[in-house]
């Protein structure tokens, strides 16, 4: 097979083709007005389903027999006890006859509706509803119970701040919409729902500020995720997989945030967001280099503050990528580009240690991967013992055992603690990954190699784009205006005008009152 | 293979291929690990004296070794297992407790530099590499009698070399000054390298990298070069070689080094010291010397105005008093000053005009770009008019600080 139709069949299953292969639907069809008839109905449907209750009651008088059912892990029994149930067994024989009347004069919910195809209810059921069917009629009545166990709102894990909101994303997806919606109290803030997974019927929100998320964006992200089909949607990773731009790109073309605030800042800036249920990662689109290197401290704090802490976060990025590279590079290949005293010292040192420079350096980079890989599926205080112990013991006794020099000790500390400062954690195990790969790159070529291995990625990430924007935005092709929050942060006052690169349909966010000309009021 | 770009997947195909290519193809031929490197820190260059000749040093049967026009090349290379690799402690720049070296020098004869040195690599288990070449001496011996433009060359041709590299004319055998255990370093190569920072410190001393050297021996084969005197334990750095026509022709002592740095600018500041008076000796340091020089050509020879100005501060006094209960006291000592700094610029101007009959101090070159009238009329006779041009020279200095008196 040529790579050719490697290539093709790849793209084609990913994105472009629905597979044809559909799961039976259960069975599509109407209620029947007998309860026995529904229940068979159900308890068929629900075959062997042992988490499904099926509770009977009466309610007004003995012959009037109803229904329930219900997932008991999901709904919350004082609601399904106080609010649905204790009202229709202290009925008395009223005339209340049809369902619909029963909704909206006895059950104290504010969320129901009247449903009459199997299939919604049997939906309704499984997210958490309760379906009520009664005697003699063909409507089931669909009433909102979902009281799902979910863990508190807590601080993020994975991004914190010193000075900004510390709360984060949960599973929740209703939970989470509400967290960007206390930010944006806009009715021009929409949630543009799309039903995801054809077992597992996630829910998958698009977020949007009207009026200012370019339309084109809008409408491209919206045909990729209508585009997505899969069985199964556990995580956010799985739709920001099917909808990026380059599958084979080692680089993240959505922005992963597990905050709210840096969510309602992009939507604000035009850009959209990507919600799935059960996760508590939201993906922001279009991610820029650029984007991918802020923090939301960089905003809140003052701007020399700001600019000074990000510049030195692009410069340890950097940093991370090429430092083991140019330690290859300069001792086995070119050791007089080293001041003298420095050059004799490696060389005194590496003396004892029996493998080239390269290897030597792989030894190490491969051991402080082992560690965080350790550290992160050890439980807790676990992890953290294990960084002790690797990090200190180990690496003392590989100096004590001349397997490594101190020194490339040092490089790879530095690498390891420098990859740490970069924000977006999918960014930073791209570094991780390119890192070796220009090591390779220099221990074949040396100083050469590094060039090389530069202008590969830098070639490969002028041609990337997200979401049909450039991925190095704005430095290529270049927006000078945009340039005020790239490597530096200018103050507020001089960001009136939203990131232009996005070509926002409204392009002012701040009005400079304390500038004397004061600029239209739109925002 | 055609690559046409307008197929965008086949293109794609192709870059991993060619980097796969050039991974896996490549030799690595350049890749030699930093311990395996022999790194020759100072080279030494002398004239083979004919007495020491003795038949065990003819290495290399093919090569006729009798005639008298061999040099002695000496290498000074770290042996980096000895630097210190007790990992406790590092490594070690310096204070070492036994008195012998870390370091080989092998000496070996060759009818040029590159023979000699193929002749000290297969003597080394690692690669002679000259990139970290911090010294370049040359015995007076050699600089004299075989001149300085093939050794220069060398150094020229060999791309690892850099051009930044002191270059000193050794008052004696090179040899010598590599062999030297430096009181505060352990390689003699990088004592003499640091030295030359000390110009910042004192006039008294010249040096320059290869590459000016080259620049002002390849415009008229003139040039200054530091001299270096060896001792046991130390080296004396002061005094210039004049080389002339690519050889040398002799030295500058230490005071007329000073008029030398002051005609050429390279002044930072010095101590001066002065006798006032009978038994009294006053230390003054100087800096911020400026000059500006006036030529003018009356029709039959050419003179010459410079015109010094110098500021300083009292860096010793035997009787405070002196100065402050004396008016005259501080003019006296401008005065005195001014006329030491003058006699040195003399005497400088007089051995290079009289004694070597050499514009080592690019006078010509001077004239040449800012004052092409007067170049015209002596340039093509500069030879005879640089010896018998008229010079005047007027030197002011000012005390500006006085110091703490107490």
């Amino acid at each position: 097979m040529s790579w050719r139709a490697i290539h093709h069949e790849l793209t084609r299953s990913f994105r472009k083709t629905r597979n044809p292969l559909k799961s039976p639907q259960p069975q599509p069809g109407q209620l029947s007005p007998g309860l026995s008839q529904n229940e068979r109905l159900f308890r068929d449907l629900f075959q062997d389903c042992g988490d499904i209750s099926f509770h009977h009651f009466n309610f007004g008088t003995p012959e009037r027999r109803g229904l329930l059912i219900y997932q008991p892990g999901l709904v919350d029994h004082k609601t399904l006890n106080d609010s649905i149930l204790r009202p229709l067994m202290e009925l008395e024989a009223r005339a209340v006859s049809t369902t619909e009347a029963l909704g909206n004069s006895i059950i104290y919910s504010a969320g129901q509706e009247i449903a009459t195809e199997i299939a919604d209810i049997s939906e309704g059921i499984l997210s958490g509803k309760t379906a009520l069917l009664v005697e003699n009629s063909q409507e089931a009545l669909l009433i909102e119970t979902a009281g799902l166990e979910k863990r508190a709102i807590e601080e993020s894990k994975a991004e914190l701040t010193i000075r900004g909101p510390r709360d984060a994303f949960i599973e929740i997806l209703q939970v989470n919409m509400a967290l960007v919606r206390q930010r944006l109290k806009d009715p021009r803030l929409k949630f543009l729902f799309f039903p995801e997974g054809r077992r597992s019927k996630t829910k998958v929100a698009l977020a949007y500020m009207e009026g200012i998320t370019p339309s084109d964006l809008l409408r491209e992200v919206k045909q990729r995720l209508e585009q997505v089909d899969m069985d199964i949607i556990l995580d956010s990773g799985f739709i920001e997989q099917q909808i990026e731009d380059k599958w084979y790109s080692i680089f993240p073309q959505l922005q992963l945030t597990e905050r709210p605030d840096k969510v309602a800042a992009a939507l604000a800036e035009g850009r959209v967001a990507v919600f799935t249920d059960t996760s508590p990662g939201v993906l922001m689109a279009p991610a820029t280099l650029n984007t991918l290197m802020h923090t939301a401290d960089d905003y809140y704090n003052r701007w020399i503050v700001a600019s000074f802490i990000r510049g030195f976060r692009f410069f340890a990025s950097i940093f991370s990528i090429i430092l083991p590279a140019l330690y290859i590079a300069l001792t086995s290949f070119h050791p007089d580009l080293l001041p003298t005293d420095f050059a004799l010292a490696i060389a005194s040192a590496r003396q004892n240690v029996p493998f080239p420079a390269f290897i030597e350096a792989f030894i190490l980079e491969a051991f402080i991967e082992l560690i965080r890989e350790a550290g992160l599926r050890l439980p807790g205080n676990l992890g953290q013992a294990i960084g002790i112990v690797g990090g200190l013991i180990i690496g003392q006794a590989a100096v004590a055992a001349n397997l490594v020099t101190p020194l490339m000790l040092t490089v790879v500390g530095l690498t390891a603690i420098s990859n740490f400062t970069i924000p977006n954690f999918d960014a930073a195990q791209a570094v991780r990954v390119i890192r070796f790969l220009l090591m390779i790159f220099a221990a074949t070529l040396g100083l050469y190699g590094v060039a090389l291995g530069i202008i590969i990625i830098f070639s490969h990430l002028v041609m990337l784009n997200s979401f049909n924007y450039s991925y190095l935005s704005p430095w290529s092709p270049l927006e000078p205006q945009d340039l005020k929050d790239s490597l530096i942060r200018l103050p507020w006052p001089a960001m009136h005008q939203r990131p232009s690169f996005l070509r926002p349909k409204q392009k002012q966010r701040l009005n400079d009152k304390r500038s004397e000309t004061p600029h239209d009021n739109q925002t | 293979m055609i690559i046409r770009p307008k197929n965008s997947r086949r293109y794609f195909a192709i870059v991993p291929a060619v980097l796969i290519f050039i991974i896996t193809i490549s030799g690595c031929w350049d890749q030699i690990e930093i311990e395996q490197r022999s790194f020759v820190l100072g080279i030494g260059i002398d004239m083979l004296p004919a007495r020491e000749l003795k038949p065990a040093q003819i290495m290399e049967p093919g090569v006729l070794r009798e005639q008298l026009d061999q040099i002695l090349v000496t290498l000074e290379i770290p042996k980096t297992t000895q630097l210190g690799t007790d990992q406790n402690q590092g490594y070690r720049n310096g204070g070492s407790d036994d008195q012998s070296k870390p370091a080989w020098t092998p000496s070996i004869t060759g009818v040029n530099i590159s023979q000699a040195i193929s002749e000290i690599q297969i003597r080394s288990n690692n690669q002679i590499f000259m990139g970290h070449l911090r010294l370049i001496a040359v015995g007076d011996d050699l600089a004299r009698k075989k001149g300085l433009h093939d050794i220069l060359a060398f150094f020229f041709r060999d791309v690892e070399i850099q051009r930044n590299i002191p270059f000193f004319i050794v008052n004696g055998q090179a040899k010598d000054l590599l062999a030297l255990i430096p009181p505060d370093e352990k390689m003699a190569a990088l004592y003499m390298n640091n030295i030359t920072s000390v110009e910042n410190f004192s006039a008294r001393l010249f040096y320059d990298s290869i590459g000016n050297l080259a620049t002002d021996l390849y415009e008229d084969g003139n040039a200054l070069i530091g001299r270096v005197r060896p001792a046991s334990t130390d080296a004396v750095s002061g005094g210039i070689a004049v080389i002339k026509d690519w050889k040398l022709a002799g030295f500058l002592s230490e005071v007329e080094t000073l008029g030398a740095n002051l005609l050429l600018k390279r002044i930072n500041r010095d101590i001066i010291t002065v006798q006032l008076d009978k038994s009294n000796w006053y230390s003054v340091r100087i800096y911020n010397v400026r000059q500006k020089v006036k030529p003018r050509w009356n029709g039959h020879e050419l003179q010459l105005r410079y015109h010094f100005s110098s500021e300083g501060e009292i860096a010793e006094v035997p009787k405070e008093r002196m100065i402050t209960k004396n008016k005259n006291a501080i003019p006296r000592l401008e005065k005195l000053v001014a006329q030491q700094l003058k006699a040195a610029v003399e005497s400088a101007l007089m051995k290079l005009q009289h004694e070597y009959r050499t514009d080592a101090i690019g006078l010509g070159i001077y004239l040449r770009k800012h004052y092409p009238q007067i170049w015209k009329q002596v340039g093509p006779r500069w030879l005879e008019e640089f010896p018998r041009m008229k010079v005047d020279i007027r030197v002011e200095h000012k005390l500006r600080r006085m110091g703490v008196s107490l």
